[in-house]
């Protein structure tokens, strides 16, 4: 897994998930974002557009990156496939992690710094 | 070392040998290949160093037969050439030869050229305990796995083929154990209780974590005879699943596993079902009366993912002959036979609802033999389950 790290005033949007991610991937990413967290980044877009399937443990080591970068920061998922949305309906997890259309959305949500929705203040309907 | 030394001339033979044993070699003598070969054959041989010309059989056919045979350490092999002959060092390469001495060569020369010999018969000795060390290793490893998946799917209920509720099932771990584990069971007057739940991940830290989860599970039945002692019958679920959460996070460290689970309690009596879901894929409830297959709309927050996650019991009613069906994620991962894509829940849905008539076992049955190549089956790419109800 070769991750890219964007940084843009403050902000960094990660790059190049693989299209299937599994058990293995999910612990790849997660060591390489935490990484990027411990360097004090936790203004985080994360770029999904390449995934097509996120697997148990990839959808645990994306909150959990969620997780660590709150409450200073936040993460907001961009380019969600379908198939993915589904799962985060299913478990809810679209309640507790932001969900952008486009990039430029992604990055404002990160700016106010996630006001609106933070995983440690849940809201449920 | 133990070498063998073939010559038909006797005195090549005699010069050769008082070499060798001078240096402290075990010799052995052979005046053809015929004769070696059954010498080899009855003796374990390190070294042999044999002649080009020989009655009976030559040394090139010995070194080919030899390297076609099947022994279970390594033979090194010196030919002995005449000078300049480079056709024939090739052609004893060919055949297998590790090496060469020119029979008019001085004793120094055979001396040297056992020194890579002996290392190279060294480095093969060590390798092949090495290899064996791995193999009774691996193998023990194995029979271990084996007998942990034979107890782990001798863990699971037994199919239920009389009463109010009906139960058939299908358990393909992705390895050899798995981290989905189910159980159901009458817990009180024509209430029975059921869970599915999937470890995510899967292999043997999935498994572990399923047993304990399914321990836990079971010590809430105190919890769930008094709510329904209390009349709360529809607020089991939601207790239970809550109460999992709070005590999966407790745990000093699950390694970020996080479980899905699908807890429900049938009311045989009211045939009312009511059940939640954290975060399982959603169950599909077949109305046998209108034909029509229902994705029963139940979603929730995985267990020991979230501090604040809350749950809700979802309630509904069912009538006689309808069916329930519940499954792990794996089977989503599914592809079917001569299909590209995964059996998304739709589709799953739509594909069981062509079989949906059938008795549970059939239906069974059918997915195991009919839906899936059948070395898909043996190593799905993750955990998967599949429980049925047929409800009366």
């Amino acid at each position: 897994m070769n991750l890219e790290f964007e940084i843009h005033g403050g902000v960094t949007v990660i790059r190049h998930l693989d299209a299937r991610m599994d058990a293995k991937l999910a612990y790849e990413f997660a060591e390489q974002v935490k990484q990027h967290i411990n360097a004090g980044n936790k203004s985080l877009v994360l770029d999904m557009g390449e995934v097509m399937s996120v697997d148990s443990s990839s959808l645990g080591a994306i909150v959990g990156v969620s997780k660590a970068v709150a409450p200073d920061g936040i993460l907001v998922l961009v380019s969600v496939s379908a198939i993915v949305k589904d799962l985060f309906e299913i478990t809810r997890i679209d309640q507790v992690i932001r969900i952008a259309e486009t990039e430029q959305e992604a990055i404002e949500l990160v700016k106010q710094g996630g006001k609106d929705s933070c995983i440690d203040d849940l809201e449920v309907n | 070392m133990k070498v063998l030394v073939v010559d038909d001339q006797d005195e090549n033979r005699i010069i050769t040998s008082k070499i060798l044993t001078t240096l402290g070699h075990d010799v052995l003598v052979a005046e053809n290949g015929v004769i070696a070969w059954q010498t080899i054959n009855c003796t374990r041989v390190d070294i042999v160093i044999c002649d080009w010309l020989m009655p009976e059989m030559n040394g090139i056919e010995l070194v080919k037969k030899i390297r076609a045979g099947d022994f279970k350490h390594y033979i090194y092999l010196i030919m002995l050439t005449s000078l300049g002959m480079q056709e024939d060092r090739i052609e004893a390469i060919a055949a297998g030869a590790d090496d060469f001495i020119t029979k008019t060569s001085n004793p120094n020369e055979l001396k040297v050229k056992l020194h890579p010999a002996e290392r190279i018969l060294n480095l093969k000795r060590d390798l092949d305990e090495q290899n064996a060390f791995l193999f009774e290793s691996r193998k023990q490893l194995q029979d271990d796995l084996n007998r942990a998946r034979t107890l782990q799917t001798g863990l699971l209920p037994a199919p239920i083929e009389d009463g109010p509720t009906q139960v058939e099932w299908l358990f393909h771990p992705a390895t050899f154990v798995g981290g989905d584990v189910f159980n159901y069971y009458y817990i009180g007057s024509g209430l029975f209780l059921f869970y599915l739940v999937d470890i995510s991940g899967h292999g043997v830290p999935s498994a572990l974590l399923s047993m304990s989860v399914q321990t836990q599970l079971q010590a809430f039945d105190r919890l769930v005879i008094e709510l329904i002692g209390e009349g709360k019958v529809c607020s089991v679920p939601e207790k239970v699943c809550a109460q999992l959460n709070r005590q999966m996070l407790n745990m000093s460290d699950s390694h970020d596993h996080y479980a899905t689970l699908i807890y429900g309690v049938i009311d045989t009596k009211e045939r009312q079902v009511h059940v939640t879901s954290a975060g399982h894929p959603y169950p599909l409830h077949y109305h046998k009366e209108e034909s029509q297959m229902e994705t029963l709309p139940c979603n929730g927050f995985p267990i020991g993912l979230l501090e604040s996650a809350t749950y809700e019991t979802y309630s509904f009613s069912y009538k006689a002959g309808d069916k329930l069906f519940f499954y792990s994620d794996g089977i989503n991962e599914m592809v079917l036979s001569g299909q590209k894509t995964s059996l998304t829940t739709p589709a799953l849905a739509k594909k069981l609802r062509s079989i949906c008539d059938n008795a549970p076992k059939k239906i069974i049955h059918d997915i195991e033999n009919k839906w899936f190549e059948s070395s898909d089956m043996l190593a799905p790419p993750d955990d998967l389950s599949l429980v049925i109800m047929q409800l009366r």
